[in-house]
């Protein structure tokens, strides 16, 4: 019960400190007549009360039922595109280009259309995004998906606001991350994460879509930029992961 | 969430200091004490701002009432001033 024991733990410090520093301070003052002591119980209130606000702000899903949850739903999505032999690197289109939410397209015919924008696409499964005949692909959700509406998209653009919004999901509301940098050099943005606590298994999907960390980065740099996005590379070394995006016109 | 373990931290840390500092100068004035962890407060969760959403909102509130608290004592010192002359 991840909630119940982060919530207990914190709120076991924050009431400890509360109580100490509620008892310490009128006693400090009067008895000892002791100013830096009693200011001393008074960070131990603040520093409580600090500790419980923080135990009320805990997620409420344990990270492993969070795993489970996203394994299991890239795992459909991995047996479909295995079924039919697709391992093409999708699109990430922000949600301009996919009918509100931001997706990923996976073409069907092999490759990923270099030239020319793409057509924005109806919120359904199998969709045309340009106007070739094989101009068909799969458009699914993906975990950036979800966690990109965590914080709101970086408006300007640039490399400093991409950093704070990435930060503020993968960092402040996933923990999954310790740092986020994020640097853009030549058509291309680079995205280098430190610190990771998450693994995952292999998957076919993840020729696709690229893995977790690597989506969520591609899916709030698409909708940063408000362009399509691919995933060009991933380097992982241990706690630390380089994703390598590809901005499109 | 390591996170708030580093932000917890990082505030005890400096209201650690600042009262050994304080009470090096032989400070013996409380409210000179809960300024500096006013102030203390304010700029190191300013500076954490990749919390959680949720957890923001509810340090924001304390801030406030943490900012409320050293305008009554701004508000006190120059009613004092104001008295003394």
């Amino acid at each position: 019960m991840y909630h119940s024991v982060y919530t207990s733990v914190y709120t076991r410090i924050g009431a400890a400190l509360l109580v100490a520093g509620g008892l310490a301070a009128p006693v400090f003052y009067v008895v000892a007549q002791s100013v830096p002591l009693t200011a001393l119980a008074l960070a131990a209130i603040l520093l409580g009360t600090t500790a419980l606000l923080l135990g009320r702000s805990l997620p409420g899903i344990p990270p492993q039922a969070a795993e489970v949850l996203l394994q299991t739903g890239l795992e459909n999505v991995a047996r479909l595109l295995e079924e039919i032999g697709l391992d093409t690197r999708a699109i990430y289109l922000p949600s301009r280009l996919s009918g509100g939410r931001p997706r990923a397209l996976i073409p069907l015919d092999g490759t990923v259309p270099r030239e020319g924008p793409l057509r924005p696409v109806a919120d359904r499964l199998i969709v045309d995004f340009g106007p070739r005949p094989e101009d068909v692909g799969i458009l699914v959700a993906t975990p950036g998906t979800a966690a990109a509406e965590m914080a709101p998209p970086a408006q300007a653009g640039g490399s400093a606001e991409l950093e704070a919004g990435l930060a503020r999901v993968l960092v402040g509301a996933l923990d999954v991350a310790a740092t986020v940098d994020v640097a853009r050099e030549d058509g291309m943005v680079r995205v280098t994460l430190t610190g990771l606590r998450l693994t995952h298994p292999d998957l076919w999907i993840y020729r696709s879509l690229g893995t977790p960390l690597a989506s969520v980065a591609a899916t709030y740099v698409a909708e940063g930029l408000d362009r399509p996005v691919v995933i060009q590379s991933e380097d992982r070394r241990g706690d630390r992961l380089t994703v390598w995006l590809d901005v499109r016109a | 969430m390591i996170l708030y373990n580093r932000y917890l931290l990082t505030l005890a840390a400096l209201f650690g200091v600042s009262t050994a500092i304080l009470a090096g100068y032989h400070q013996e004035k409380l409210d000179a004490y809960f300024t500096l962890y006013v102030i203390e407060y304010l700029i190191v969760t300013l500076l954490f701002a990749y919390l959680h959403p949720r957890a923001r909102r509810l340090l924001d509130a304390l801030g406030y009432l943490l900012f409320g608290g050293f305008l009554v004592i701004v508000i006190l010192k120059v009613v004092e001033i104001l008295k003394g002359s």
